[in-house]
């Protein structure tokens, strides 16, 4: 499976992938905190760099739910609706602060089935999928 | 459930510290759509007739439309407020991402009424709505009042800044409001009535969502809008070079102001251009919130006094008003005393107005130090500096505006005080291009460039209804510019970005609203919404004393020909704007004094209560 990545040197700061990442999740819903991903602004503003799960080999998500709701399909961590309680637990432990809680459960990217909305978004060419 | 609106205003007063929730009725939705259409109805009915704008009775409102915060390509917020500057009706937009966060904190609008005994700051977030102690952010720059405002609310809010800084707080009549991150609402002194009410700051974090009406509709619209703007040659301009791809232009066809607008063209042009900023700083694109465009820059200086300071581009109206009006020719001084003037809180047209103005006076002996030239880096800082403090005679004057400030010095300052209704004209000279300045005499907040650009047909080369426009022809003018009125102000109900204008379709604008709110409304009921707006904004600056006498420019675009550029040797003397205001009153049914006509305002609805 591709990876995304986010690059600093292009983003502009407009958050129109946080945008479609709200409505590909809810439906019908914009607002960037509903994102499962954001955007850090750095150095007094001088830059603004897209942070994006990591899809990590260590996916501390996974390894700290406490209902396993978190599995692995082709690289990919992908949260069971089933499974899931709520907790928050992956929230707070990942570090790049891309999970959300939304309807009581929580979601996290899962790069769109392959054809991530974000990147489409994007009209700087600062989201990556390869 | 609300779609594409939120339903709901916020109205604080600060009088009482009451704080309550108004819910928008179909009305207003339909008739005045959001944005400047919501301010024109709210301040008409709100403010009373001849309230003094620094007072309790003045109201101040923070605008959005029914697709800010969504998808929709480029798409801000207004602040709406009677002007201290000039008496009458003022909208003044900013982009970047605070307008956006009113939405999610599920409101349209927040109104601010009253007037706090001290100074405070007005927090909503989904914690709650207060007003929170001020004091001691009172004395502050913009820029660090954001920072503490943010840090206090805290980052896991991530929430957005709208404050004033020392100009605001002193009342200079043309103080700024400067929106998180680092965009203004500019013109007409909104930062003034803010800092009268002893508001500094508004901090907004909001968890709700916008939600549109057809989902697959709105995206394909919004897909239609993007197909348009990406290959448009205005969009890509504004991509590769900011508004500072202007510079050449109007320095050619002398449109530049140098010298307090003496000039239209200035010998150091090339030094304030795209290619002067980018080699002296810009290292990256900018956009404001969910804009595809990306027209501001962003970089750190690398030379001179003010190495490392990060800021943004030099805006082409800080390069015209700043540089140029004032003498300077330096990429790296414009851009520090644009920097200042948005720390300090103040619009940087009228400053550079009011500084050519001084300079002016100064080199007649008029008024001031008679050794204090144009061309002086350093002298504008102080005067900025005192200006915002009102730290000295001159400065405390100057903080008043052009008009005021040549009232009070006399001696024939008024001649070379350029303004309209007392605000300071923006960086485009008119004695080559009359229907600018038709657009400047008729602009509802007074000398502006952004109710209309006709210069974009009479100079730009752009067709009107398919045939060229004569660039110095008087007939015909006032069709272009009442019609641009009208469809402007109906975009600036959504609320649209000047910029993002260019490339996008009036049927994209009125085909995203619909699909955004269920209301359906094709392009010809936006310029309807437009002119309905239009006349009410009228009425209320009629109500306030404005008429014909008012619709008028400085002796400067009159009675002294352009010296430079190729319409060098014309004006617009009294003979030429009469004519051209006759023909501009007749197609807006208003009477021979500028007012509008029954007819006309029963044709649009405003008959009633208005």
């Amino acid at each position: 499976m591709p990876r995304l990545s986010g690059k600093f040197d292009k983003c502009t700061g407009c958050k129109r992938c946080l945008l479609a990442c709200s409505q590909e999740m809810t439906g019908d819903l914009f607002n960037p905190r509903l994102a499962r991903m954001c955007i850090q602004e750095v150095s007094a503003g001088l830059a603004h760099t897209p942070v994006v799960c990591a899809q990590c080999e260590n996916a501390f998500c996974a390894t700290s739910c406490p209902a396993d709701a978190i599995y692995n399909s082709d690289g990919v961590w992908i949260i069971d609706p089933d499974r899931c309680t709520g907790c928050g637990v992956c929230v707070d432990a990942c570090p790049l602060r891309v999970i959300v809680t939304y309807n009581g459960k929580a979601a996290k990217c899962d790069l769109c089935g392959g054809a991530p909305r974000c990147v489409d978004a994007c009209a700087f060419s600062a989201l990556e999928l390869a | 459930m609300s779609y594409g609106w939120m339903g709901n205003l916020l109205h604080v007063n600060l009088s009482d510290g009451s704080i309550k929730e108004v819910p928008l009725n179909d009305r207003i939705k339909e008739d005045f759509v959001g944005g400047k259409g919501f301010g024109a109805r709210l301040l008409y009915d709100m403010v009373p007739e001849s309230a003094d704008a620094f007072s309790e009775h003045n109201a101040l409102m923070f605008l959005t439309g029914p697709l800010t915060g969504t998808l929709a390509p480029a798409m801000r917020g207004c602040a709406v407020t009677k002007s201290p500057l000039t008496g009458t009706f003022v909208d003044s937009y900013f982009g970047g991402d605070f307008a956006h966060e009113i939405k999610f904190a599920g409101y349209d609008g927040i109104i601010i009424t009253g007037r706090s005994p001290g100074p405070v700051y007005l927090s909503v977030t989904p914690e709650g709505i207060e007003l929170k102690d001020a004091r001691d952010l009172w004395g502050l720059d913009t820029l660090k009042t954001a920072a503490r405002v943010r840090e206090a609310v805290g980052a896991h809010h991530a929430p957005k800044v709208a404050c004033i800084g020392p100009a605001g707080e002193n009342k200079v009549r043309f103080a700024l409001i400067n929106c998180d991150p680092n965009r203004h609402a500019g013109r007409g002194g909104c930062g003034a009535v803010m800092g009268a009410k002893h508001l500094k700051a508004v901090v907004v974090a909001g968890n709700k969502g916008v939600r549109v009406k057809r989902g697959s509709g709105f995206m394909e619209a919004v897909n239609g809008a993007l197909a348009e703007m990406k290959d448009n040659p205005y969009i890509l301009a504004f991509r590769n070079d900011g508004t500072p791809g202007s510079v050449p232009f109007a320095d050619l066809e002398g449109l530049l102001p140098s010298y307090n607008y003496r000039g239209g063209s200035f010998k150091q042009a090339h030094k304030l251009d795209p290619a002067a900023q980018k080699s002296e700083f810009w290292l990256r694109d900018a956009a404001c919130f969910s804009c595809p465009i990306g027209c501001s820059k962003v970089g750190m200086l690398k030379r001179g006094r003010h190495r490392g300071l990060v800021t943004d581009v030099v805006e082409y109206e800080s390069a015209g008003m700043i540089g140029s009006n004032l003498g300077i020719g330096d990429t790296k001084a414009v851009a520090y005393l644009t920097y200042l003037c948005d720390a300090l809180g103040m619009d940087s047209i009228s400053a550079g107005g009011v500084v050519g103005f001084y300079l002016e006076c100064a080199e007649r002996g008029v008024w001031g130090n008679p050794d204090h030239r144009f061309g002086d880096p350093s002298l504008v800082e102080r005067l900025l500096l005192e200006i915002a403090h009102r730290s000295s005679e001159t400065g405390d004057l100057l903080a008043e505006g052009v008009k005021r400030a040549s009232a009070r010095i006399g001696r024939g300052a008024a001649d070379w005080a350029v303004h309209v209704k007392g605000l300071e004209t923006p960086a485009w000279g008119v004695r080559g291009a009359p229907g600018m300045g038709l657009a400047y005499m008729t602009g509802d907040r007074g000398g502006c460039h952004q109710r209309a650009f006709p210069i974009l047909y009479e100079v730009g080369g752009e067709y009107w209804k398919s045939a060229p426009v004569k660039r110095l022809e008087i007939e015909g003018k006032a069709e272009i510019v009442s019609e641009l009125q009208n469809y402007l102000a109906g975009l600036d109900t959504l609320v649209k970005c000047d910029f993002g204008q260019y490339g996008i379709s009036a049927t994209s604008y009125a085909r995203m609203l619909s699909e955004a709110t269920g209301v359906d409304m094709t392009p010809s009921d936006l310029s309807t919404v437009g002119e309905r707006i239009w006349n009410l904004v009228r009425l209320f600056n009629c109500r306030e004393g404005f008429g014909r006498q008012h619709d008028s420019l400085p002796r400067r675009f009159t009675s002294e020909p352009l010296p430079d550029g190729p319409a060098a040797g014309h004006m617009l003397d009294e003979e030429s704007c009469g004519k051209m205001l006759d023909e501009y009153y007749r197609l807006r049914g208003w009477d021979a004094e500028g007012y509008p006509l029954p007819d006309t305002l029963q044709r649009l609805g405003l008959m009633q209560g208005g």
